[in-house]
């Protein structure tokens, strides 16, 4: 899995070199104040780790960002997650949607004509989800008396969390309005209405909750920027 | 901005997650027994145990041939009484625990562990246990003892 998305990304790279030197040869006179473009896609790694990933977890994402400057985006990310989580003593199923508003800012000083982006970005998540505790094994000290599992089937519905993310990420052009981008997330959870009881271990869009209120994200798009004729 | 984009990067990879995979923190607490003296019960008085086993199993670690004034033994986490056999010098009692369980969350590593609420322990025969007393008849850690057994 992971040795595939390398290479995704690899061939992403090797393919952002090709452009720039193709580019270095265009005229420089074409002018590359198209500001306002829309662009949307989906996240393709998610359901890539669902085939491939043992535990039960379904996701999908689409994305979509809107140059408003010539260095800034606004973005929007829209979700759903159906993903069961296994630990040592627990076994519980996290269900839900959420979304993420922010804005990009593109670090990549790009030849004229080009369309690539290295970019910083910030979103604030919202998730609205429901957590299913399936069973659970009390834990004890030594073996003398071991916990049985319990198939406790609880659902904890109606639970919320509130988000801020800061994002570093690639867009890269590789056919004509086509995007291919990658980006990494550290997440700080602000608040979260916690089920009684058990605790929000997986938020979908946050994913993992550390102990420490921290995660981390990772999407891989394609994306399609549609064609706006506007000088 | 380039500047910038190193420090993001150096914030991510710094700021990192609490590693919470292992559980360091509570687990079901085990009960608490103190032994004292049946003619000076402000005394604690040492007893010499064989063994000390739950009906149906062997005998619980540390309590073979040991000279003591306090052991902890686990309760039956599965049901809601326990029934323990305790054998010094030859002679056997038996003491019935009943309790109810409560199943506290904890962490993501450690899951749920159980404290023991309406603790209550019956001792039926009276061969070398001279009379029980329960000193605390909720469960939920281990730092003092539960029960005192007179002897």
């Amino acid at each position: 899995m992971k040795k595939l998305l390398i290479f995704i990304f690899f061939i992403n790279i090797f393919n952002f070199q090709l452009k720039a030197q193709e580019n270095k040869a265009q005229d420089s006179t074409i002018s590359n104040k198209k500001y306002y473009a829309l662009r949307v896609g989906l996240d393709i790694s998610k359901p890539i780790i669902g085939f491939t990933n043992d535990e039960d977890r379904t996701e999908f994402e689409i994305v979509a960002d809107l140059r408003f400057s010539e260095k800034w985006y606004a973005a929007i990310e829209l979700g759903i997650s159906d993903k069961n989580t296994i630990e040592d003593y627990l076994d519980f199923t996290t269900k839900g949607s959420y979304f993420k508003l922010g804005a990009n800012f593109n670090a990549y000083e790009n030849w004229v004509g080009m369309n690539n982006e290295i970019y910083i970005g910030a979103r604030y998540g919202f998730a609205l989800f429901d957590q299913t505790l399936n069973s659970y094994t009390p834990n004890v000290y030594g073996t003398y008396f071991e916990g049985e599992t319990i198939e406790d089937g609880t659902t904890f519905d109606g639970l919320s969390a509130h988000w801020v993310e800061f994002i570093a990420g690639m867009k890269v052009e590789t056919f004509k309005n086509l995007f291919l981008g990658v980006s990494i997330s550290f997440n700080k959870m602000l608040s979260t209405k916690e089920p009684e009881n058990f605790s929000n271990l997986y938020v979908p869009g946050f994913n993992r909750v550390f102990s420490n209120d921290a995660g981390i994200g990772f999407n891989y798009t394609i994306s399609y920027q549609i064609p706006i004729s506007k000088k | 901005m380039k500047k910038y984009f190193t420090l993001l990067i150096l914030a991510i990879m710094f700021a990192g997650c609490d590693k919470d995979d292992i559980c360091l923190e509570d687990k079901t607490p085990s009960l608490i027994i103190r032994f004292y003296d049946i003619n000076d019960q402000d005394e604690t008085k040492t007893v010499e145990l064989d063994s000390i086993y739950a009906d149906g199993l062997y005998a619980v670690d540390d309590t073979t041939s040991e000279e003591t004034d306090s052991i902890a033994i686990p309760l039956d986490l599965n049901n809601d009484f326990t029934k323990y056999y305790f054998e010094s010098e030859g002679l056997t009692d038996t003491i019935n625990f009943t309790y109810i369980r409560n199943e506290i969350y904890v962490s993501r590593s450690c899951g749920y562990i159980i404290n023991y609420e309406d603790f209550e322990a019956d001792l039926s025969t009276s061969n070398w246990i001279k009379d029980i007393e329960i000193i605390n008849n909720s469960i939920s850690d281990e730092e003092t003892a539960h029960i005192h057994i007179f002897h």
